[in-house]
């Protein structure tokens, strides 16, 4: 018998009122993995991290822990802990007293509790402000004092809700490099939300893009941004172009494909029939610059705006087919604003967008 | 600007100084002054008025009755107002109930006095001080709720989920967090009902039996006009020992770090 994953979500579905909050998620997070509920405010992943946390129930659906079903049990018999988006350190009490909280309700001996606060606040790096008041902390050392505070129950799964979401840009960066060497280094199962996508890619094993309260993709980072399969996630995760095109032809594993004025080559995919309308996304970093002979996968254009980004530029064109597209060069690329500009591109960065 | 300011500031100071201590002052004063009566100049110096006071057996009572007064009003109004302030809270609603327990704040003093007085007639009931906390509990009910309630309602409803996470169920969040977090409102409210209960005059005399409290002392001796310096002594007795009260407990709060803002 195969051990249950960490955490299971089973068709959980949420509504409030006539809004649905959540439609029919189902989700296994294995023991130990650090997984990012991706999606834009709204999405319904503050919803799925208070359904898990106990602060929630769900109309419909089941969630298991270790194999566990605790959908009637109450927050505080649950093996979660949550940090807030807004952290919740109760200010009435000083650093060693919010961290040792959980222990003292629990009833943990003495020494016990002293050890583990102490444990924590190494593992964070925060010994030295045991006996400050909250008030006197920074942001930084706020969130440091919070994970703490749910790291030292051992939760089986750990919650965490935009924490970082107040921090300015060089902070976030850290927190987030330290968060991961934590997560690392307890072999904890972490679930983060955020709608920060570079967060997402900076710190997860895998990521579920959610919207709508539909969970719209599930895997790896790398693969979701290279191969998606929807248009929002495309989009969501970073910039595409975008073409509407008519299948003209599908065989050996290739389509080819025309958007009415430019002919394009993809990998083919499942249960594409020919003359039906798909979409399909090319990411701008594939677009290379290059002269090609035959009429498929290239374009001409006239460059419309330069976007410095320090180790590449962003160029936006108006091809010859009429269309304006994004690439992106390598800064060392001399390119200025009115040049016209050949470019190409693989057959298997031209990805159809398609879910099933 | 800041110079704007400071002169706001300074005038500010100055108006309430005239306003307030200046009549303050003059009553001290005169507690003082060898003359029986209210003119200047003054007389001389003298302590016997106090010395009068101190030696007065009803003035004792009168303080000691306020005191009862006080303490079984501020006990019944905290009683009923901290719960009804959460409930309130909690059920963020805004029912037609809210007001009806607010009504008494706008009712004059007087007509509660009345209606409390015909009241406990209807019942039978024997005035004492008892009948006198019960009337100004029903004052007191919506100053509690009012202070405390602003308290509950500003406090982030995550600190009580935080509490839930960390393994307290409902009562120990409530004993750990959500009453540590609401206390300050409550001794304020505590403190506002105590400090008002002793002074209040106008319900007192209508719900008040054979007892006196000291704002009911004070009032049947001003019909002796010789007592009028005694009662400037005591007065002014009343006045020394607050602001030692208000003192300490200023320097308390200032010794804690409890802020302006978690009065509000």
């Amino acid at each position: 018998m195969t051990t249950p994953p960490a955490l299971e979500l089973l068709n959980v579905t949420k509504t409030y009122g006539n809004v649905a909050a959540l439609r029919d998620i189902t989700l296994a997070v294995r023991k130990g993995e650090f997984i990012t509920i991706l999606g834009p405010s709204g999405s319904g992943k503050s919803t799925l991290l208070k359904i898990i946390g106990g602060f929630e129930e769900p109309d419909k659906g089941e969630v298991r822990i270790n194999g566990q079903v605790i959908n009637n049990t109450p927050p505080f018999k649950r093996p979660t802990s949550m940090v807030f988006q807004d952290l919740a350190l109760f200010p009435h009490l000083n650093v060693f007293e919010n961290i040792a909280y959980g222990l003292k309700v629990r009833k943990f001996p003495r020494d016990e509790i002293r050890r583990r606060v102490k444990w924590a606040a190494e593992l964070l790096h925060i010994e030295k402000l045991i006996d400050r008041r909250i008030t006197q902390l920074s942001g930084g050392q706020q969130q440091r004092v919070a994970l703490a505070r749910s790291l030292v129950l051992e939760p089986e799964v750990l919650l965490l809700d935009e924490p970082l979401g107040p921090l300015d840009l060089k902070l976030r960066r850290e927190m987030q490099i330290e968060l991961r060497r934590v997560q690392r280094s307890l072999k904890a199962t972490w679930v983060y939300v955020t709608h920060d996508h570079e967060e997402a890619m900076t710190m997860s094993d895998r990521v579920a893009i959610l919207n709508e309260g539909r969970l719209l993709a599930v895997g790896d980072i790398k693969t979701i941004y290279e191969k998606p399969c929807s248009r929002f996630v495309a989009e969501f995760l970073g910039e595409a172009n975008f073409f509407e095109a008519r299948v003209t032809q599908v065989a050996e594993g290739k389509t080819l494909l025309d958007t009415g004025s430019m002919l394009l080559l993809a990998p083919s995919k499942p249960g594409l029939r020919e003359g039906e309308i798909i979409q399909v996304m090319i990411r701008p970093e594939k677009i290379k610059l290059a002269k090609r002979e035959e009429p498929i996968n290239r374009s001409k254009g006239k460059v419309l705006d330069l976007t410095y980004k320090g180790a590449f530029v962003d160029v936006k064109f108006e091809t010859e087919h009429g269309y304006v597209m994004l690439a992106r060069f390598t800064s060392t690329e001399s390119i200025n604003i009115g040049d016209t500009i050949e470019v190409a591109w693989s057959a298997e960065d031209v990805i159809i967008l398609r879910c099933r | 600007m800041s110079k704007i300011k400071l002169m706001l500031a300074g005038f500010t100071a100055t108006v309430i100084t005239l306003l307030i201590y200046f009549p303050i002052a003059v009553v001290v004063v005169f507690s003082f002054n060898e003359g029986i009566y209210f003119l200047l100049p003054l007389k001389g110096f003298t302590t016997k008025w106090y010395e009068e006071v101190l030696s007065n057996m009803e003035f004792f009572e009168s303080i000691v009755n306020s005191m009862i007064v006080a303490a079984m009003t501020t006990s019944g109004a905290l009683l009923v107002g901290v719960p009804a302030a959460f409930s309130f809270v909690r059920l963020r609603r805004n029912t037609p109930f809210v007001g009806f327990v607010l009504l008494p704040f706008l009712v004059p003093w007087l007509v509660i006095g009345v209606i409390s007085l015909v009241f406990f007639r209807t019942l039978g009931l024997q005035l004492s001080l008892l009948t006198v906390s019960l009337s100004h509990i029903i004052y007191s009910i919506p100053l509690v709720i009012l202070i405390v309630a602003a308290r509950v309602l500003s406090l982030n409803p995550n600190y009580e989920k935080a509490s839930m996470d960390l393994g307290a169920d409902r009562m120990r969040t409530f004993i750990n967090v959500t009453l540590p977090l609401t206390y300050p409102a409550i001794a304020v409210a505590a403190l506002i009902t105590f400090i008002w209960s002793f002074d209040n005059f106008i319900i007192t005399f209508f719900t008040i039996g054979t007892e006196q409290t000291f704002p009911i002392w004070l009032w049947g001796s001003l019909r002796h006009p010789t007592q009028v310096p005694v009662i400037t002594a005591a007065s002014s007795l009343i006045i020394i020992i607050g602001s030692v009260v208000v003192y300490l407990l200023e320097s308390y709060r200032i010794r804690k770090g409890i802020g302006i803002t978690l009065l509000e």
